[in-house]
């Protein structure tokens, strides 16, 4: 590898190793991943008076939730990354130093979409226990309830702890030991049952939920570029409200592009403008016991990856001329 | 400078301990100060970044709550609302709303004094008159640069006319002539009664204009007195004089040596490099494009 | 004070303008108000387009106010907080709490301008949807007369259960029927309730009545409806051909043939050609489908039928509904601007959030309160609660206490059926949300305020 690129692979990891540090103290970052991660699990201790369908509500629910938290944790990292930044005027002191504008962009880009990947890692382990823990014909399963009411403890009380004697900061430490607990129940419940019996390891989990989330998480990655390119100029109410309005037009795109069956070069424009939300939607592929194969998060990561680019680079040109 | 009567401020064995989450004290950044600061006078607070200047100033305006101790202020606690109607303070950055003009914030200002009407109307254009922008009055604050900006914190400082004065960094950010223009306004101020507390690390300003000064280190105050007396070295003496012919010098200094065997140093009277630059300043024209 | 406290409230309003907040807000509140008919299909009829501009946008109104009040608020003051704006603010002669009114007071005035602007548009899009179809002149006053007036449900006579049944009583204990060790309360009892079965089912070929009593000196002129709903107790839900008689004390009948759909609500247009000081009036259905062998059930107390008078203007109903938003917008910015005192923008937003979403969850925490199904334990079939259950049933049924109140005030399912939003509905959520709870808010806010270091 040539002295430039490693001096230009250098300056990206430390600008996104330090965006992605920020992000990661932020207690708004907190509260959102762990409202996600609390709605997720608690929503199976809801009573369904469906007979049967807690399974589904609490995986439909699950998706949901990740969809939209991480759709606002999206925007409100993006712009609490570039926005503020450029508005406190921090951004002066590092485009003083020889380092791109592009470089700068990307290495923000790159923070938020390793902390979405964070929050999808959580959120689907979150998924596989409400899944678990869906009561089955209106029967709890005591064992895991106690080891999720458990969980926080877990993981907060060392955290707490390591603030106190070490002076570490609470937020991170918290999040990444959350995140370990979860593994820890998923490991835990994969090899017993709910009445507290050894069983084949992963018997009682639904482990294609995995295929899902990740498809879930793939979407959230042009949603991430849209947010970050925004934050280019509008601050945080304006980029999630405009973000939250693309998820419902996205998802409602089919209808819109309907309505526009006699002009085709608008029905054509608005289906490539808005982001194809409906495909990534899992649930309904995973109705009537369908899985999310290997080729459609194969499409889906492509699809991504074009328009995030695309949208990058709209968002690279409206950085680029930006003064400060 | 005036007789220094009352008591304006007053602290015995101020402290401020800052905590942490844990209620664990984190920095003591203020250690069991005495202060006092009279009518009248220009007292000035000096120290190093991080010795407890800006925290006493906010214990003085009430934004920060002592952990003990006693502050007083104009004879009331600092907490006391009516006491602030006869505070001016200007901070040390400019923390103005952006989107208003330098006439609308002072008006937002003088409102918040309770003034109103005529009043307020000459006040403000008096003001602005007097910290030189009127030709940029009409202009948002966010267009202002910082100097433009610290002369509107300055002007807003003094709409209620205060009995006490409050600035951190008064100087900071304005060229040598506006400067010298703060200076000398701030003396005019105490030569009217008005008490006057600075904070600043420009320790020229502060000898030109202060009366007494104390020095903070690690929230204590290691010395404090007037600046005459603190500056004054008894054990030398300084002669000025016309300089006289070589001979005469030589003779005068050869007498020096014999009598008290130091032969003394000479040296020629200089200028400071602000009079210097103010005199140039106003000496050429102002180039017009 | 009051002139510290409006120099805040107009400074809050500066820069909300010159922050184009104001300008953005207004721009979406258009867009949504006039865009959100045009892509929602209705069910082609005049009267569902009316429905749904009404239902619509009023709720549009209502979430995009509420969600940019929150944000609003929570940034009001933690931005200039984190900022240092305040320094210079809090430094001069005002207390604390004039600050929080003054910022109150400054978002509670661009929200009046808001509904205010929202409340012409309501009106005018229905007025000018109803103008503009191509609909009959009578249709479209029929359409009017049901959408477009604030109406009163008056509820059917109660017959006088007790004397009917007692003289019931009588006749069947001189029949000899009654089984001897029934007492006479007991059959009165009885045949009350079946009575009041009788009442609200009808047979095929079958019939019911109802009487109301309208009140005097109300608006007259306008057409009255006779709103109804029943249901089948067969699962194929076949139309029902059948004929209302509409009587008075004075003039004759008038017979009006419809043909319903069980479970769908319907609605019949009377023209009020009632001679004057006629109060009460009398319904009766008749099925005209006696092969049928469907039973209909007029369902239970709460849906029987009214009979819609003319209470009022749909612009002063309007009003006292946009009152009512008013009110929750107060409490929405009481509650951020108190979370904004104490926290950081961010966390304050999130935080007032969570109280929203709690709020919002009142159905549920009220289903629970009330039935006590919440966890249930999974050794064995009972429903023996535990330690936890109870506890967690009495966080429960108190925060219902505390949560009812705040989700029972809602205009919306009023405005959009046409139905009277009265004067003391208006004015209980005034006194209760921008009141009561506004006032608890705003003190824990003022007082976590004043106790807070600015350094």
């Amino acid at each position: 590898m040539c002295p430039v690129m490693i001096i230009c692979l250098r300056q990206l990891v430390a600008l996104t190793g330090l965006a992605l540090t920020d992000l990661f103290r932020q207690p708004a970052t907190f509260l959102l991943i762990l409202t996600n991660l609390a709605f997720t699990i608690l929503v199976p201790l809801c009573v369904s008076h469906q007979i049967g369908q807690q399974s589904h509500l609490a995986v439909d629910s699950a998706l949901a939730f990740e969809f939209v938290f991480g759709l606002i944790l999206a925007g409100y990292a993006a712009c609490s990354t570039l926005h503020n930044e450029c508005r406190s005027g921090t951004i002066l002191i590092v485009l003083s130093k020889p380092v791109s504008r592009m470089m700068f962009f990307l290495a923000k880009f790159a923070a938020v979409a390793f902390l979405l990947a964070f929050f999808v890692f959580c959120s689907s382990t979150a998924a596989l226990l409400a899944e678990r823990l869906a009561p089955q014909n209106f029967e709890f399963d005591s064992f895991g309830l106690k080891l999720m009411l458990a969980s926080p403890f877990v993981a907060f009380l060392p955290a707490g702890l390591l603030n106190f004697r070490n002076h570490r900061s609470f937020v991170p430490t918290a999040l990444c030991l959350y995140a370990l607990v979860l593994v820890a129940m998923v490991l835990i419940l994969s090899i017993y049952d709910r009445e507290g019996q050894r069983v084949a390891f992963g018997s009682m989990i639904e482990w294609s939920l995995i295929p899902a989330c990740l498809l879930e998480g793939i979407a959230l990655l042009p949603l991430a570029a849209i947010a970050i390119s925004l934050s280019t100029r509008l601050a945080a109410p304006a980029t999630v409200s405009i973000l939250l309005f693309l998820l419902f037009t996205g998802l409602i795109s089919d209808y819109l592009v309907g309505l526009l069956q006699g002009v085709p070069w608008m029905a054509f424009t608005l289906r490539t403008i808005l982001p194809d939300i409906q495909s990534f939607w899992p649930a309904d592929k995973l109705a009537d016991g369908g899985i999310i194969s290997g080729r459609m998060l194969g499409h889906a990561a492509i699809y991504a990856v074009t328009y995030g680019c695309g949208v990058l680079c709209l968002g690279y040109t409206a950085f680029r001329n930006r003064q400060f | 400078m005036g007789e220094h009567n009352e008591l304006v401020i007053e602290a015995r064995k101020l402290t401020k301990v800052f905590r942490d989450f844990w209620h664990r004290p984190k920095v003591r950044a203020v250690n069991g100060i005495d202060l006092e600061i009279r009518q009248g006078e220009i007292f000035g607070l000096l120290g190093p970044n991080g010795s407890g200047k800006s925290t006493t100033i906010k214990m003085i305006l009430g934004l920060l709550h002592p952990t003990s101790g006693h502050l007083s202020v104009l004879g009331k606690s600092p907490r006391d609302v009516a006491v602030k109607s006869k505070i001016g303070f200007m901070p040390e950055e400019s923390y103005l709303y952006k989107y208003l003009t330098a006439v609308e914030i002072l008006n937002f200002y003088a409102n918040l004094y309770g003034l109103s009407g005529k009043d307020k109307a000459n006040r403000v254009e008096n003001l602005i008159t007097q910290v030189g922008l009127n030709a940029a009055k009409n202009r948002p604050i966010g267009e202002f640069s910082k100097g433009m900006a610290r002369r509107v914190g300055l002007a807003q400082c003094l709409l209620n006319d205060p009995d006490l004065i409050l600035l951190d960094e008064p100087t900071s950010g304005l060229d040598p002539i506006a400067c010298r223009e703060v200076k000398d306004l701030l003396l005019s101020l105490a030569k009217r009664g008005k008490s006057i507390l600075i904070c600043s690390h420009h320790l020229a300003d502060m000898q030109d204009i202060c009366d007494r000064v104390a020095i903070l280190l690690n929230g204590d105050i290691c010395t404090q007195g007037s600046v005459k007396d603190l500056l004054v070295n008894p054990d030398t003496l300084r002669f000025s004089l016309q300089s006289p012919p070589r001979e005469t010098l030589s003779a005068i200094l050869d007498y020096i040596e014999r009598e008290t065997g130091q032969r003394p140093l000479v040296d020629h009277a200089g200028r400071t490099l602000e009079s210097v630059f103010i005199e140039t300043v106003k000496r050429r024209p102002a180039v017009t494009s | 004070m009051m002139l510290r406290t409006i120099a805040i409230a107009w400074l809050t309003i500066r820069e909300a303008v010159r922050s184009r907040l104001l300008l953005s807000l207004t721009a979406l509140l258009v867009g949504g108000l006039f865009g959100l008919p045009l892509l929602i299909a209705g069910d082609n009829t005049l009267e569902g387009q009316i429905q749904v501009i009404l239902s619509y946008t009023t709720t549009f109104a209502t979430t995009l106010l509420s969600i940019t009040t929150l944000l609003t608020a929570c940034g009001g003051l933690s931005s200039d907080i984190q900022d240092r704006r305040l320094y210079l603010v809090v430094t001069k002669p005002l207390h604390r709490y004039e600050l929080w009114l003054g910022k109150w007071l400054g978002i509670m005035a661009l929200n009046v301008a808001l509904l205010t602007l929202s409340g012409f548009i309501i009106s005018a899009m229905a007025r000018h949807a109803i103008q503009a179809s191509s609909d009959s002149i009578q249709h479209k006053r029929q359409v009017s007369e049901q959408f477009l007036l604030a109406r009163e449900a008056l509820r059917p006579l109660t017959p006088d259960w007790s004397q009917i049944a007692e003289e019931a009583t009588q006749r069947l204990i001189k029949s000899g029927r009654v089984p001897d060790h029934m007492t006479p309360q007991a059959i009165q009892q009885k045949v009350i309730e079946e009575m009041k079965i009788q009442r609200f089912t009808i047979p095929p070929g079958g019939g019911v009545q109802f009487s109301f009593e309208r009140p005097e000196g109300g608006p007259t002129g306008h057409a009255l409806i006779l709103s109804y709903k029943f249901d089948s107790t067969r699962p194929e839900r076949s139309p029902v051909a059948a004929q209302w008689t509409i009587s008075n004390a004075s003039g004759p009948p008038e017979q009006v043939a419809v043909t319903n759909y069980p479970g769908i609500p319907a609605n019949l247009v009377l023209e009020d050609n009632f001679s004057p000081g006629t109060n009460k009036i009398t319904v009766a259905y008749q099925r005209l489908d006696s092969h049928s062998q469907a039973t209909l059930i007029f369902a239970d107390k709460t849906q029987e039928p009214e009979l819609l008078i003319t209470y009022g203007s749909f612009e002063m109903n309007l009003i006292r509904g946009l009152i009512i938003v008013l009110a929750r917008l107060a409490f929405l910015t009481a509650l951020g601007l108190s979370a904004g005192c104490l926290l950081s923008t961010p966390v304050a937003v999130f935080v007032a959030f969570f109280i929203i979403i709690l709020i919002a969850s009142a159905g549920y925490v009220e289903s629970v309160a009330t039935s006590g199904v919440f966890y249930i334990p999974h050794e064995g079939p009972s429903l023996e609660q535990t330690r936890l259950d109870r506890v967690v049933l009495h966080l429960f049924q108190f925060f219902n206490v505390v949560t009812h109140p705040l989700t029972e005030l809602d205009a919306n399912p009023l405005l959009s059926t046409g139905r009277v939003i009265r004067w003391q509905l208006a004015l209980r959520a005034l006194g209760l949300l921008a009141g009561l709870y506004g006032a608890i808010t705003a003190f824990v806010g003022i007082m976590l305020f004043n106790r807070r270091e600015l350094g």
